[in-house]
């Protein structure tokens, strides 16, 4: 896109000039804080855009619209990491580098398609598996980790946190955890204890549908190498997400298998920049270096810096700022860099929602399914073309230089934002993104001392930055919250499970071509030749049960929508599982999961949602 | 003295340089940050001797390009490059000879290759042609306080060069039985019968192979690409045989739909098929595939397999 | 050489051979006489390309006849008479032509080159041919009028797997009418889906036809058409380039020939 767009009441764009844009923009936003208060607005921030980008986002909602309505879409994938490992560790970030993979003995990947989603990690282990170390794997799903594993636990979805309790459970009661690093670096151990015991892998393999002997045998193994826990969606993702991870952080604790070189907890982050934009608090319930909206210590920093006060109630998450546009409560959005059309759940909502906005703002690169809701469009930069720094999953903050002229008259996110902010009364004046990140640098203690010229020299560094140097493995003397604190949780059924009704699991998820909602990738021929067309992952004994051939459109239908899509019949999905891809608008997956939510994260249950197969009438998707 | 062969001395070196960045431009290899790639240069300081991470394939077959627009063909040497990646050049050229674009291009182009003076750790080119090779437009070795140079493009003569003495035409004519010694060649002999149809070998580098096409892209041999438009340009763009849409045609149909037979297809294009047709193996050794594989997967391994 | 510039030319006319069938008659702007057997790239602007071998070659027209199954045909389907195509070629190896008579065998879509190879007989007053053509009903059965033509000519017989109606002839695949083929010396030229390329083979060779007399036209995905693209090499040829026409026994040891 090359100039903003403003809607007219005919409901086509016409190209406008940035003054008019931005002039609308805010007094629009003005007009509806003024009617109907400043929590009736809700920002949206982008993981693809830079620290600078998302660190203005979240001042601009913060310091200008008085409202902690700002969110993005971190919501939907680590937010139960942030939530699970900041109350266990103090920090909710890989604990380790890449590099520290090779001094690994065992890694144990759960809820993580490695070689799809992060191939220059998951390359990185078969490389380390084929030269002697250990590997398990515990995925519905048999990915192509799950080949070359040396266990494999195929569980149900949505089980995760009864298999790693279990797994607690052989340690203990083999006594074969780290005694000496409980002691010294952890608390909260006999609450722990105390809710393992229920957990023994009898028990276990009834609701995971794992062999005990294989749970004895890869806790056995973990517990007694130095080990890494690689995991992704396939934990974050559920009503229990952050107790999921919790119990991850828990077996790390238990075997002091976090802390020291070759051993850690991996949450592998997606976007390029999905760890930084939480960093830099486009977070509803965070100000940036995540001290707490409702922390008075931390708020007071910012209020100072920032010379105002600052709103303490947290805002509201991703999927609820959709809800309550829906309930009216919303009148109006600013979304940056995103695509919640596609990318959020129940799609039909989303859409219904957006359209009973007020006012929406849509920020972005591409004329998206999202962007042709807005009332004002605004072209920005790709990160081809612009200068800022991201911050990589293993905490490593790099910076980006333009390689590309930027087309027409697009201008970057953050200078967009700044004239939005000054069009409100405001003086910023930052000329360059270094500005902000000299701004940043003073305020996040993880990011101090951070200087363009030093990431440049260096290559790039992991935070915590001191004095221009990075830190490659954390928790090594203390954790950043003191002492690790288990967390220990009952296993719950997730909300939506086998059952009569629908005798199937959704279970939703990316493919290796394509990313997210393929506003880039379906534009590049030769990954659109590799992964054309939607399909669902359909099990060959179901199939032959019900009597559907491979390519055979049929119908998936759950308790809020349903898709008619191509069925490809595979071992890969155990019976009573339907896998999915999410990135084709032709078939957007997320028409039929469901909006539970873990109430601490926020976080929607993508991964378990109840389902059913028919026959399609017609050749109509939505 | 034989025709064509000369020395120049190392303190003429950036002068010769500069000579030529005067009437052409110059694609060298240059130092940026810690690797060294090739870029135009401006000045001869620019340039050091050193192998590049990738080879310049790009210059005589471009990674993308737009069909619609035409190519401006200026001159253009390319001053550097190593053997391995040059013997590679040559070798595509078996093939793509066949196409007028490519020839146009190509004509323009002229190499100066730097013979290694010790092996890299990669390589394997030793297999093959040699690090001395029989076409090129310059050809340098490192001798005592210069280079020698061999000249088969009259577009690099220069008045700096000097005579060869004796010794530095022996020097050169024993450096491929020299070097063979430092990097033992492995024997390639009638692998191009021995490659096996059916061997577990294919299913087990599919269990590691990620589809990345790395390889294929690094690969200074590898030809394949892809043609494809839209309403705004007409592509020609790198292609990977590793990839499922490779072969795959109308209706579904797909030749090759398991990753071990493109895995199988990969290495028997490399050490059979192009033999059987032109007498050369589609490898210069350059090892770039085993490096710029995530997962390490080693040709040399194919090789060994079948010729102990 | 070759170049992958196509030239602009246009339809003349367009109409239905068979349901999923059209046939293009184009103006030809190249002007090299391509030999029975070869074939074009044809280029819809902003979509694609396509290998097809033409079916007929008369007063510088050239007839293609497409069948619909995939993005770029479907494209072609929508064009019109009147409406620019993009071409160039003719290439590949196509059907020799020699002192030998000639058995045609020809499945569904098989028969355009085929007919190509037919016409330029003809045109040198040689009709020692035999045609078996199979196609999977009768409406799908391509070159309808020709058929009537030829048959007049030479012997033709034709075959379909499923039946309707109006159909009074043989009913079954193609090989059932391998019992109809006389000359055992003739060279045979096979044209179809693998499968029947497939059984063909394996019926001519237990029948102890000579492999050097069977010839194969063999389909792969193709992209330049001229050999340099990699992407129909199977063994050490490239379709494109040493065929698609390739004699039996050259290619009979080659492991994915028949996928």
């Amino acid at each position: 896109m090359k100039r903003p767009l403003i809607k007219d009441e005919r409901g086509n764009f016409k190209e406008t000039d940035w003054e008019t844009a931005i002039n609308l923009t805010t007094s629009r936003l003005l007009e509806i804080s003024e009617k109907y208060g400043p929590d009736s607005l809700a920002f949206q921030a982008s993981a693809k855009c830079t620290n600078e980008d998302n660190y203005l986002m979240q001042k601009l909602a913060r310091q200008v619209f008085h409202t902690n309505n700002v969110d993005h879409c971190a919501r939907s994938c680590h937010a139960s990491t942030i939530e699970g490992l900041i109350t266990s560790f103090g920090s909710g970030a890989m604990t380790t580098s890449i590099k520290d993979i090779d001094n690994a003995e065992l890694y144990f990947v759960i809820g993580s398609n490695t070689t799809e989603q992060h191939p220059i990690i998951g390359s990185r282990i078969i490389k380390n598996k084929y030269e002697g170390k250990t590997l398990i794997v515990a995925d519905p799903r048999k990915i192509k980790l799950a080949e070359i594993a040396d266990i494999y636990l195929r569980h149900y979805p949505g089980t995760d946190l009864a298999l790693l309790n279990s797994m607690a459970y052989v340690i203990i009661s083999k006594d074969l955890y780290n005694k000496e690093f409980v002691e010294k670096r952890t608390e909260n151990f006999e609450e722990y204890k105390k809710v393992i015991e229920n957990y023994d892998p009898d028990v276990a393999s009834r609701i995971t549908g794992v062999d005990p002997e294989y749970i004895e045998k890869a806790a056995i193994l973990y517990a007694t190498k130095r080990s890494i826990i690689f995991y992704a969606m396939g934990i974050t993702q559920h009503v229990q997400g952050t107790e999921n991870v919790q119990a991850i952080a828990n077996l790390a604790l238990l075997t002091g298998n976090v802390g020291r070189k070759g051993t850690g907890v991996a949450p592998l982050r997606g976007h390029n920049n999905v760890q930084g934009s939480s960093d830099m608090g486009a977070l509803c319930d965070f100000l940036p270096g995540y001290r707490r909206v409702y922390d008075d210590e931390g708020r007071r920093i910012f209020e100072e810096a920032w010379n105002c006060k600052l709103p303490s109630k947290p805002g509201l998450s991703l999927t609820e700022m959709f809800e309550y546009a829906l309930e009216g409560k919303i009148k109006a959005m600013y979304i940056m860099g995103e695509n919640p059309v596609l990318s959020e759940p129940e799609t039909d909502k989303i859409i219904e929602a957006l359209e009973k906005l007020e006012f929406l703002v849509v920020q972005d690169i591409f004329m998206t399914e999202t962007a042709k809701f807005a009332d004002v469009v605004l072209p920005s930069y790709s990160f081809a073309e612009k200068i800022g720094t991201f911050t990589n999953t293993e905490r490593r903050i790099q910076l980006i230089k333009p390689f590309l002229n930027p087309p027409g008259e697009s201008k970057s996110d953050w200078e967009i934002i700044q004239m939005i902010a000054n069009a409100a009364g405001y003086s910023w004046n930052y000329l360059t993104s270094e500005d902000i990140m000299n701004e940043i640098s003073k305020l996040v203690p993880q990011y101090s001392s951070i200087t363009y010229n030093c990431l440049e020299e260096t290559g790039g560094l992991q935070w915590p930055v001191k004095n221009c140097q990075g830190t490659e493995i954390l928790h090594t003397e203390k954790f950043t919250r003191g002492l690790g604190k288990f967390l220990p949780s009952e296993w719950k059924r997730p909300l939506e499970f086998w059952d009569s009704q629908y005798p199937f699991i959704l279970t939703t998820g990316r493919i290796y071509y394509q990313f997210h909602t393929g506003v880039m990738t379906r534009k590049v021929y030769l990954l659109e030749r590799e992964a054309p067309e939607p399909y669902v992952e359909i099990n060959t004994d179901d199939a032959k049960v019900l009597g559907i051939k491979n390519n055979e459109k049929i119908l998936v239908e759950t308790r809020h929508g349903k898709l008619c899509v191509k069925a490809r019949i595979t071992e890969n999905v155990p019976k009573g599982i339907l896998f999915m891809p999410f990135h084709y608008v032709e078939a957007p997956a997320n028409v039929l999961t469901n909006p539970n939510l873990d109430p601490k994260a926020k976080i929607p249950e993508l991964k378990v949602t109840g389902a059913r197969v028919g026959k399609c009438q017609t050749e109509s998707t939505l | 003295m034989p025709d064509g062969i000369y020395f120049i001395k190392n303190e003429d070196f950036t002068d010769y340089l500069n000579s030529l960045i005067k009437k052409y431009r110059v694609y060298a290899t240059k130092r940026v940050g810690n690797d060294v790639v090739f870029d135009y240069i401006e000045s001869g300081s620019e340039f050091v001797d050193e192998r590049s991470v990738l080879s310049p394939k790009n210059i005589i077959f471009p990674a993308w390009k737009n069909l619609n627009e035409s190519e401006n063909n200026q001159e253009i040497i390319v001053f550097g490059i190593r053997s391995c990646d040059l013997s590679g050049f040559n070798i595509m050229e078996t093939v793509l000879k066949f196409d007028i674009e490519y020839n146009k291009r190509r004509d323009h182009i002229h190499f100066a290759n730097f013979i290694c003076t010790e092996p890299c750790k990669y390589g394997f080119c030793t297999t093959f042609e040699g690090v001395r090779l029989k076409e090129f437009g310059a050809q340098f070795l490192k001798y005592k306080n210069g280079y020698i140079v061999e000249i088969k493009d009259n577009i690099f003569m220069s008045n700096l060069f000097k005579e060869v003495s004796q010794d530095m035409v022996e020097f050169l004519n024993s450096y491929n039985d020299y070097f063979s010694k430092l990097m033992v060649p492995l024997n390639v002999k009638g692998i191009e019968n021995k490659i096996k149809w059916e061997d577990e070998i294919w299913d087990e580098l599919a269990k590691k192979c990620i589809s990345c096409g790395a390889c294929n892209y690094a690969c200074p041999t590898c030809f394949c690409f892809d043609i494809n438009e839209n309403s705004y340009e007409r592509i020609e763009e790198w292609d990977s045989c590793i990839m499922e849409g490779f072969t795959r045609m109308a209706g579904n149909i797909n030749p090759r739909p398991s990753l071990s037979s493109r895995l199988r297809q990969r290495f028997m294009h490399k050490l059979s098929y192009h033999y059987l047709t032109y007498g050369i193996h589609l490898c210069s050794g350059c090892g770039r595939c085993f490096e710029s594989c995530p997962v390490s997967i080693d040709i040399r391994d194919i090789i060994r397999r079948y010729n102990r | 050489m070759n170049s992958l510039k196509s030239f602009e030319t246009l339809i003349l006319d367009v109409w239905d051979e068979t349901p999923d069938i059209k046939s293009f008659l184009v103006n030809d702007v190249i002007g090299i006489l391509p030999s029975p057997g070869q074939f074009y790239e044809l280029r819809v602007y902003g979509k694609g390309e396509i290998p097809i071998s033409y079916g007929s070659y008369v007063d510088g027209k050239l007839l293609f006849s497409i069948k619909n199954v995939g993005y770029v045909t479907s494209h072609i389907h929508k064009l019109k008479k009147g409406d620019k195509i993009g071409i160039r070629g003719p290439y590949g190896n196509g059907w020799e032509i020699d002192e030998r008579k000639t058995v045609l065998i020809g499945g569904g879509i098989g028969l355009p080159p085929l007919s190509s190879y037919i016409e330029r007989m003809l045109r040198i007053n040689r009709n020692d041919m035999h045609l078996l053509y199979g196609a999977r009903s009768p409406k799908d059965l391509v070159y309808k009028e020709k058929l009537r033509e030829w048959s007049k000519l030479f012997k033709v017989d034709i075959t379909v797997d499923n039946s309707d109606e109006t159909w009074t002839g043989n009913v079954g695949v193609v090989t059932k009418l391998f019992n109809k083929i006389e000359w055992k010396d003739a060279k045979f030229f096979i044209i179809g889906p693998e499968i029947m390329m497939k059984y063909a083979v394996k019926e001519l060779l237990s029948m102890n036809i000579d492999p050097k007399n069977i010839y194969l036209s063999m389909e792969r995905k193709m992209k330049c058409g001229y050999g340099i693209c990699g992407h129909c090499n199977i063994g050490r040829f490239y379709v494109c380039k040493d065929g698609p026409v390739f004699r039996y026994d050259k290619i009979e040891n080659i492991p994915e020939l028949f996928h």
